[in-house]
């Protein structure tokens, strides 16, 4: 009885939280006159696929998704392969020293993106690199570095440090010691950050709106605000909705595939094991 | 095989605030087993880690078979060392932990083979070699730690607590065959230990080490007989010692309680510490000095038993064949020639005659 009661609960608030969602999924099915169909009928009475081809044929979403993969795809790489050579050196580093610099790293964590919007906009211009693949991708390494660092350092922190100094004397060179110790033993780790960053890039809105104004460079989340129909009064949700299910869907397919690694490169070191 | 000598070597870390090693001299002679006991934090680790090039000094010079290694990288110093933990690589099977250090060496694939097999065969693990670390037992984890570094033939071993991680039965079987095989190749042997029975029964020569200095150096037995301070005496012997204060004046001794006094050979005047070792003292008047206790606990170790008696104020073990009548009161005896007197204050041990 109590079993049930926590399960209808539990499902409450599944729903609640899947609802716009699972909305979005729907209204995307819909053909374009059913959407704004009064009384509202959350199934369609006849799924269509108009409104995804619609994103695909009528606007450049294909392009968009592109920019996204590139952008996203270069920063993911571009942060994990800076933060763990740094995440290596702070463990090979005095702990007085390594644990100052991870309080400087949370510290510029903490600064809100937005704020950054018109600088970066600023140095990007003075580089040339507005529109420019790599004038975003940058900034977008530079806000995730502090987190990446930090979980690779949590994660390089548990391995013994004799296994460093084992490989040492084994003939191993520094760099060889990270890619053929370090790294493959902490593959967990290197998944979540990896995901967490890609989300990270694959979603953010204002540093992309800013910094690739021209539509060929719109990223997704930019493409799909800048949907608009024919007229100004127009908003067609039909598409916006393709186009929010076609872009999550892979994020949550990616999370999924990664789920237990990610829940045990979150848990990892709690306890003693 | 190469000798190690290690000139005025100071170590500290956290800015100076611990010092690990204070003006270490030592000098470790070719194919020679030696042990470097000590308790934790006394520098023992260190000195090891300043060797294999894992630690820089401060200051002094570390010179292997003659060279001065100060400036060389930990891989180029050809030593190979076992670590308390093991230090093998997770990832990798038993044959590639054993091998790597060689293939980075560049060596060709058909000969690291070879030698691994070898090793293997010597240490009798050919089974063992497809799996990963996580599948072996804690012995024959400890077994590819020293394969990895056997099948390098470095000039130097150097070898950090390797058995304490062992369960007590699997640790004396490879105490024994350590110390066979080293012999076997007559290797020079750095070994870093807190065990003291470890230290005495393998090595060829013993380093005590305190608070970063050497204390003594010398054969096993000689400094079990012949301490030449107090730390030394109690860290040495199977049985701690029993210690009496006490003062010595006009060549006799009296303990603090005066319920121990008897002539000796010493000049010294002054605040003293008597030590008399469990196993020099006898149950019966059979020596010299006799003392009259209370039995108050005996500790049976199967053939022989450790008797607390108390004399005075003082409370001594005596090491008995355990075969003996033991009664409320009994009489325990020892030869004062094999009484050690130490300096109250300084505990520097004194010697019979007269002191300089």
């Amino acid at each position: 009885m109590k079993r049930a009661v926590i399960y209808f609960l539990l499902g409450l608030v599944f729903v609640y939280c899947l609802f716009p969602f699972l909305w979005t999924i729907l209204t995307a099915l819909k053909p374009q006159e059913e959407v704004f169909k009064l009384p509202i009928r959350y199934l369609p009475e006849r799924i269509s696929l108009e409104n995804l081809k619609s994103v695909f044929y009528k606007r450049p979403f294909a392009r968009y998704i592109l920019n996204s993969l590139l952008v996203a795809g270069g920063a993911t790489l571009f942060t994990l392969w800076a933060a763990s050579l740094i995440a290596f050196h702070l463990r090979k580093m005095e702990i007085e020293r390594s644990l100052k610099i991870q309080r400087w790293l949370l510290i510029m964590a903490i600064v809100p993106p937005a704020l950054l919007v018109i600088p970066v906009f600023m140095a990007m211009k003075k580089l040339e690199l507005v529109n420019h693949y790599l004038g975003l991708i940058l900034p977008y390494v530079a806000l995730n570095l502090p987190f990446a660092i930090w979980m690779l350092h949590a994660a390089f922190r548990q391995l013994p440090k004799e296994l460093d100094e084992a490989a040492m004397l084994d003939g191993f060179s520094s760099l060889r010691i990270l890619l053929g110790i370090i790294l493959p033993l902490s593959r967990p780790a290197l998944a979540v950050a990896a995901v967490l960053v890609f989300i990270f890039c694959w979603n953010e809105f204002i540093l992309a709106l800013t910094l690739m104004p021209s539509q060929m460079r719109y990223t997704v989340p930019v493409g799909i605000a800048m949907l608009s129909g024919t007229s100004v009064y127009e908003i067609p949700w039909g598409e916006i909705n393709a186009a929010v299910a076609l872009t999550t869907v892979p994020v949550i397919l990616l999370m999924g595939l990664f789920q237990r690694w990610i829940m045990e490169g979150l848990t990892r070191g709690a306890v003693k094991g | 095989m190469a000798e190690v000598e290690l000139k005025n070597i100071r170590k500290s870390f956290s800015r100076g605030a611990f010092v690990a090693l204070r003006d270490i001299n030592l000098r470790i002679p070719e194919g020679m087993f030696v042990t470097v006991l000590g308790p934790s934090g006394c520098g023992k680790t260190t000195l090891l880690r300043v060797v294999a090039g894992l630690e820089e000094p401060d200051g002094g010079e570390i010179f292997i078979g003659g060279r001065k290694v100060n400036q060389v990288p930990p891989s180029k110093r050809n030593v190979a060392m076992v670590f308390q933990n093991y230090a093998l690589y997770p990832h990798k099977k038993v044959a590639d932990n054993i091998g790597i250090g060689m293939r980075l060496r560049g060596y060709p694939k058909e000969e690291v083979h070879r030698k691994v097999e070898n090793v293997a065969q010597m240490l009798k693990m050919d089974g063992l070699m497809g799996r990963y670390p996580k599948q072996l037992s804690g012995g024959q984890q400890q077994r590819v730690a020293l394969a990895r570094a056997l099948v390098r033939e470095p000039e130097v071993f150097l070898l950090d607590e390797p058995l304490s991680n062992l369960d007590a039965q699997v640790r004396d079987t490879t105490r024994t065959e350590l110390k066979k095989l080293f012999k076997g190749i007559k290797a020079t042997v750095v070994y870093v230990t807190h065990d003291q029975t470890e230290a005495m029964m393998m090595s060829d020569l013993l380093v005590v080490m305190q608070d970063g200095a050497i204390r003594q150096i010398g054969a096993p037995g000689s400094i079990y007989r012949e301490p030449v301070h107090l730390f030394v005496a109690q860290f040495i012997g199977a049985y701690r010692i029993n210690l009496v204060a006490g003062l010595l004046t006009e060549h006799r001794f009296i303990s603090d309680d005066q319920a121990i006094t008897f002539d000796v050979k010493m000049d010294y005047q002054g605040k003293v510490l008597m030590g008399i070792r469990p196993e020099h003292l006898n149950v019966g008047a059979v020596e010299e000095v006799c003392l009259k206790g209370e039995v108050i606990l005996v500790e049976s170790l199967g053939g022989s038993d450790l008797i607390s008696l108390k004399v005075g104020q003082n409370e001594l073990r005596a090491l008995s064949g355990g075969t003996g009548e033991l009664h409320l009161l009994t009489t325990a005896s020892f030869s004062p020639a094999k009484a050690f007197f130490f300096e109250a204050k300084s505990g520097v041990r004194l010697r019979s005659g007269p002191q300089i």
